[in-house]
């Protein structure tokens, strides 16, 4: 018996029967990986908030902030590697650009639950081990038009996946600390 | 003996840090607090600064107590995880310990052991949470507790930051998680301190103004190369370099300082790094 927190729209519903199927469930989890993995630099911590931080995963913060910056932001730059961002304020940008500066502040994020690391966050989140609204449904900031938000969210996330992969980054082959 | 209470009768609030030593004697340190009692209302034990191996806060905050003297326990999350931290919560509030300041402390690269293993379960603002709800009986697992503690939570800010919006939303968070009053990092410019000052009004905390003591114009541009958020000015680099006794100058600076922002907040803080003995020649120099 499975349970949700959150109330599902229609496409969660019919993803959820449909991925009771265990191999359309393999290809849709290995896409999912992929395809967070290439967009967000995703690292799989099951409990994912990138819809709260404007598509920024603050996993990537050698400290794994989930609230706001620790005090060691230097204009913009990590005290741990002094050519990376700090991730926050990166998230912060993001935030204004996409006018969703209020749900950076007024997020609070409880303790990670490390049970759910290296598992899928959709799968999470379907199956009730998250609470809700899902990503799904708040990908796409409420009250703006649809057809001025899509295309916004969507540059967005290319844009910040260029930046990922051209330039210093916090990707995970790069390594944390100064060595 | 609670921050909070001072705070509530209007006091002007002063504390110091004490590092504890790299080892277990403790002569010089508990010389240097002795010579503070009477003048400042507590101690900030500092837990393993800048990711350096040293003897714990919990121990040392405990000494001062039996000797009379009040310390404010500090506490991050690098190197322990939640059901360390809430049992070192508890344990502090058995050996007398009421003042609380929570952080979420520095990398491990930045310390002398480099390769070890960071943590960071909790972050600042999770563990103030923590620690609210250990006062309110239960743990963070919904656990009830058989005694729950009292404490004053106390967090940190950079008025320095740049930009200030990440920083300013970190703190409301704290407040809302329960932080009770904020020591701010090294600050140098009032002007500074005073639009800070004004764009936190709004949350109603008390707040610590943070003074590190110059010990030379090479500190301070070290300082403004490597410490995040602290940004000496130029005017002070250069009253350093002419001065002939830097000492004096150094507590002369620190003095001044005081006395230019005391009116914009509820307290000070003043990291000595070394020079504990003269934070008593600061306190004549700033009226306190």
């Amino acid at each position: 018996m499975t349970t949700t927190s959150y109330d599902m729209t229609g496409i969660e519903k019919v993803l959820k029967k449909a991925l009771q199927n265990k191999t359309l469930s393999n290809i849709f989890f290995f896409g999912e990986r992929k395809f967070k993995e290439w967009v967000f630099d995703c690292q799989s911590c099951g409990n994912c908030v990138l819809s709260h931080t404007a598509f920024i995963c603050p996993m990537r913060c050698p400290k794994q902030q989930r609230n706001g910056p620790c005090g060691g932001a230097m204009n913009g730059y990590c005290e741990v590697d002094r050519k990376k961002r700090c991730v926050w304020d990166e998230a912060w940008e993001s935030a204004a650009r996409l006018n969703r500066v209020e749900s950076l502040e007024n997020n609070y994020e409880e303790a990670l639950d490390w049970r759910l690391y290296s598992t899928s966050a959709w799968d999470n989140m379907l199956e009730g081990r998250l609470p809700g609204p899902s990503l799904f449904q708040t990908m796409f900031k409420k009250g703006e038009p649809l057809l001025i938000e899509a295309p916004r969210v969507t540059f967005h996330m290319l844009r910040n996946a260029f930046r990922l992969h051209f330039g210093p980054s916090w990707r995970r082959w790069e390594g944390r600390g100064q060595l | 003996m609670k921050l909070t209470e001072l705070f509530k009768s209007g006091k002007f609030v002063i504390t110091a840090e004490v590092g504890p030593p790299k080892g277990v004697d403790l002569e010089e340190m508990m010389g240097d607090a002795e010579l503070l009692r009477g003048r400042i209302d507590g101690f900030n034990v500092t837990d393993q600064q800048s990711s350096v191996m040293r003897l714990g806060s919990l121990a040392v905050c405990h000494l001062l107590k039996q000797k009379g003297l009040e310390p404010v326990y500090q506490t991050t999350c690098r190197d322990r995880n939640r059901i360390a931290l809430q049992s070192d919560l508890l344990s502090a509030y058995v050996l007398g310990i009421e003042n609380v300041l929570c952080l979420t402390g520095d990398y491990v690269s930045l310390g002398d052991h480099p390769g070890a293993k960071p943590v960071f379960d909790l972050d600042s603002v999770t563990l103030l949470h923590a620690a609210a709800t250990l006062q309110q009986g239960r743990d963070l697992a919904g656990q009830e507790l058989k005694g729950s503690p009292s404490f004053c939570l106390g967090a940190v800010v950079t008025p320095g930051a740049n930009p200030m919006g990440p920083q300013i939303m970190k703190m409301e968070k704290k407040v809302k998680a329960g932080a009770q009053f904020f020591q701010t990092q090294a600050v140098y410019e009032p002007e500074k301190f005073e639009e800070f000052m004004n764009k936190v009004k709004h949350l109603n905390v008390p707040v610590m103004l943070g003074i590190v003591i110059l010990k030379s114009a090479g500190m301070a541009r070290f300082m403004n190369s490597n410490v995040a958020g602290v940004h000496v000015p130029d005017p002070l680099i250069q009253e350093m370099e002419e001065a002939p006794n830097k000492p004096r100058k150094g507590v002369e600076i620190a003095a001044r300082l005081i006395n230019q922002m005391k009116d914009m907040c509820q307290g000070v803080h003043i990291m000595a790094l070394g020079w504990e003995k003269r934070i008593p020649a600061i306190l004549d120099g700033a009226g306190l």
